[in-house]
């Protein structure tokens, strides 16, 4: 079976990012099986947060974001 | 903002790796930082001059070998510089020179549009619907 990466939890994270960005403002977190299962301080390297979440979600769905202490305006 | 996942290959370690990506259908490429692009071996091609908002700027094109779903796509893409201290939030006496939060591209890439072009017309529906959930994170009342 061919696993696509970070369908079900980048869904879980749109989902629960208001109460994300409560529990952790201006952290990186991993999701894997609808649950934080990694912290970092501030923005992590990409290729960083890959090797940890190869490690622990070991297979599973995961995704990774950066969770802004506010809402992500200031682009244009 | 949309925010969606893809997976792009690492010349370096010969693995494809998951990235968070920025939905951009104003960007005409694919965009990404030069200490990712530099981690990940991507080849240095010619450079070209895109507009900004307000001028020119000259980046450095590149090939991007991208996996999104059960597909492989084969797009342009454009590095970017990005000062260091950028890549995190800002400092109390920087607090009225630049946003707060760090540069986007600090664990991100922007997808753009010709990426989006390589796309089926229901995984392109289906990305745009994704800007539903956010509407939640909203007051209503606002």
């Amino acid at each position: 079976m061919v696993i696509l990466l970070g369908v079900e939890s980048r869904k879980w994270i749109n989902e629960n990012l208001p109460k994300l960005r409560e529990k952790y403002p201006n952290k990186t977190i991993i999701v894997c099986d609808s649950k934080v299962v990694k912290v970092f301080d501030g923005t992590t390297d990409p290729i960083r947060v890959n090797e940890v979440a190869r490690e622990i979600c070991q297979g599973k769905d995961w995704s990774y974001t950066f969770v802004s202490k506010e809402e992500e305006e200031y682009i244009l | 903002m949309i925010l969606i996942d893809i997976e792009i290959y690492n010349h370096s370690k010969k693995r494809y790796e998951l990235f968070e990506a920025i939905v951009d259908t104003g960007a005409t490429f694919c965009a990404l930082a030069k200490h990712i692009a530099d981690e990940t071996g991507l080849p240095l091609h010619e450079s070209i001059h895109l507009w900004q908002v307000n001028g020119p700027l000259t980046l450095t094109k590149t090939k991007l070998k991208i996996r999104y779903g059960k597909s492989e796509h084969h797009v342009d893409g454009v590095i970017v510089h990005i000062a260091g201290n950028y890549l995190r939030p800002a400092t109390p006496d920087e607090k009225c020179k630049r946003p707060l939060t760090p540069h986007p591209l600090s664990s991100r890439i922007i997808i753009g549009k010709n990426f989006l072009e390589k796309l089926s017309e229901e995984e392109r529906k289906e990305i745009l619907s994704y800007l539903v959930p956010y509407h939640f994170d909203r007051d209503p009342n606002a």
